[in-house]
């Protein structure tokens, strides 16, 4: 592919508001990671929860809009002076020429999942101000970013569950080679919800711990929230030429909720990824893995790893500093690649004590200060979704 | 961009399969009322078609039709849905309100947007790169845009799924579908095939005229909205229209004598 520079850059999550609480908390070693304090939910674990949302307040016009997720993405937007990169791009190519691809996996499910509490009783109505177009619906996070940005491109949410936000980087790019826009917002928005937490809990997927990626201990995953975004557009406009140089999709043909156990769709999506990007595995300086930690994940992206790369790349998991964001996952690993990239470290695994000893791959377990020229991102989800992206210096 | 329509399949009630909706299209056969039968993928094997979801059974029949003999493996995939599967939204979000909060494993699995996708992987054993797409009345414009990028910028064949059930109440009171519908279009890049069409995305909230030979009830489904699309395709409506992209646009579609 045309390399795609990154123009602006934007987080929010667990580790703060903005990119540089993200590099102070990843550079001294604090997770994000708290005892489960969502709501009412009760369920012994640890989660990356993003705070202030209980006070932001949505602009009077999009107020219908209301709801966790779409404040979360307003969080997120307003980090790291990223609306007025986008405002600037809108002037130079004009809004109609800019898309907006977010991948979420739940959107604002958790209002439905509220409002079922409240029900007419003799009726079972839903409460009458809940709306399906504006919270939980999937394209409501996507609508409220485009109009928020007063962006009018092309618009779509990803839910592919946790490839989602990476695979919008694969889509906005093909959406800018293809013609259909000149510049491209993509990004992840994952808020907490109730069908997450109960749902990887009743997988028995859910850590009573701080997650621990490829811990020869590890025993599940931390969920987490987060909103992350990056402009992306053909010409450099930040100064450090980052940009997205490849990215790789495929499918693993095995199990809705269990990856294939040697990894071979992961395997396709990071061999596409430096085909597309026409980089060799040698030349890549760190893979941010997948890296849930549960033991069937790590193994398996650990084989596939190994396969791609032969363990000679620096790795790390970095779902123990966030959570894990599922539908936003790629996008906050997106940023952090990023982050790693522009300030050049090498991000550790943090919570993670001793990498497991079956495993080959070269596990980062503390951050180091190290130049990283090119780095890839893996994202895997439910149903065998698989994607994987290459960024770098153009 | 432009691409090349390969093959089609379309199911909803009293359009049984893609013969008789051609034959509504076409003005040669009346519509006839009637529920659709709920379809069995034959390529599921017997204990996944017991356990995947009604959204996921009609999208992956529709799937099967449309492609039409070719090697999944060699395929990309893009399913387009608004409201992917209401039933198991319902019966995640009813089983949450009440004490214990329990949610099913499997329904829960089931539950991503991309359960289709899944599904179809693992059915056909096809490892080609796959995305799940969401948008609200222009879901399936998206999925044409999106399926059409893929077959102009990657320059392979791709298979575009849309497919919308009717919610279950309450939410189906917030958001009225009238008719269950799922469609299937098998792309191909351009110049390989003789039915050939442009798509562009356009200022504008405009629409074209509903096919009127298809009851107006089909219009509240997003994936409906492929139908105008096929009766260009056969020259059974006007060759060049509009179809709902967003409040702010839409996506103009040409097809080529």
């Amino acid at each position: 592919m045309t390399p795609l520079y990154i123009t602006g850059l934007a987080i929010a999550s667990a580790l703060g508001e903005g990119t540089a609480p993200t590099v102070a908390a990843l550079r001294e070693g604090r997770s994000g990671l708290r005892r489960n304090d969502f709501l009412d939910c009760a369920l012994p674990t640890w989660i990356g929860r993003t705070t202030g949302l209980e006070d932001e307040r949505l602009p009077a016009p999009l107020a219908q809009f209301d709801c966790r997720s779409n404040r979360l993405a307003q969080a997120g937007l307003r980090q790291d002076a990223f609306e007025q990169h986008v405002a600037r791009a809108a002037e130079r190519h004009g809004p109609h020429r800019i898309a907006v691809y977010v991948g979420t996996s739940s959107s604002g499910i958790l209002e439905a999942e509220l409002a079922f509490r409240h029900r007419e009783p003799a009726s079972g109505a839903l409460p009458a101000d809940l709306s399906f177009r504006h919270t939980y619906n999937l394209y409501s996070v996507s609508d409220f970013v485009r109009q928020r940005l007063g962006l009018a491109g092309p618009a779509c949410v990803v839910s592919s569950a946790c490839s989602s936000s990476a695979k919008a980087f694969a889509a906005a790019a093909r959406a800018v080679a293809a013609g259909l826009c000149d510049a491209a917002v993509v990004g992840g928005v994952e808020t907490l919800c109730l069908t997450t937490l109960h749902g990887f809990a009743s997988l028995e997927l859910l850590s009573a711990q701080p997650c621990r990626p490829y811990d020869e201990a590890r025993d599940g995953i931390s969920l987490g929230e987060a909103a992350a975004f990056a402009l992306l557009e053909p010409v450099d406009r930040s100064g450090d030429a980052l940009a997205l140089l490849g990215y790789g999709e495929s499918a693993d043909a095995h199990h809705m909720s269990t990856p294939h156990p040697q990894g071979l769709g992961a395997v396709r999506a990071m061999r596409a990824a430096l085909a597309s990007a026409d980089v060799a595995a040698q030349d890549v300086d760190y893979l941010n893995l997948h890296g849930t930690g549960t033991r069937n994940n790590d193994a398996a992206e650990d084989a596939a790893v190994r396969a791609v790369f032969g363990g000679g790349v620096a790795c790390s998991a970095t779902k123990g500093w966030t959570g894990h964001t599922l539908g936003a996952a790629g996008a906050v690993e997106a940023v952090i690649t990023l982050l790693a990239l522009r300030h050049g470290f090498l991000p550790g695994t943090v919570n993670t004590r001793r990498a497991d000893p079956q495993f080959g791959l070269r596990l980062q377990l503390r951050t180091e200060a190290h130049p990283v020229a090119r780095a890839m991102s893996n994202s895997f989800g439910f149903g065998g979704s698989n994607c994987s992206l290459l960024f770098g210096r153009a | 961009m432009q691409v090349c329509l390969a093959s089609q399949a379309v199911l909803g009630p009293g359009l049984a399969d893609w013969p008789a909706a051609r034959a509504v299209l076409q003005g040669r056969a009346a519509y006839v009322p009637g529920p659709a039968a709920d379809p069995a993928p034959t390529l599921l094997p017997a204990t996944e078609r017991r356990r995947a979801s009604a959204s996921v059974r009609w999208a992956l029949a529709v799937a099967q039709q449309a492609l039409d003999g070719r090697e999944a493996d060699a395929v990309a995939t893009v399913f387009a849905s608004c409201g992917g599967d209401g039933m198991i939204t319902h019966q995640i979000c009813e089983a949450l309100a009440a004490p214990q909060g329990v949610v099913s494993p499997t329904r829960f699995h089931n539950s991503v947007h991309n359960a289709p996708a899944g599904y179809w992987s693992i059915a056909t054993h096809s490892r080609a790169a796959s995305t799940s797409l969401g948008g609200f009345e222009g879901s399936f414009a998206i999925g044409l845009l999106e399926a059409a990028a893929q077959a102009d910028v990657e320059r392979r064949s791709v298979l575009l799924v849309a497919y919308d059930l009717p919610y279950p109440e309450p939410m189906h009171a917030l958001w009225p579908v009238a008719h269950p519908f799922a469609v299937a279009l098998l792309l191909d890049p351009p110049g390989s095939g003789p039915t050939a069409f442009r798509v562009a995305l356009r200022p504008g909230a405009v629409r074209t005229a509903w096919p009127p030979t298809i009851p107006a009830g089909f219009q509240s489904n997003p994936a409906a909205q492929a139908l105008p699309l096929l009766a260009a395709c056969l020259r059974a409506g006007p060759p060049a229209l509009a179809l709902p992209y967003d409040g702010d646009s839409h996506v103009a579609v040409e097809v080529l004598p």
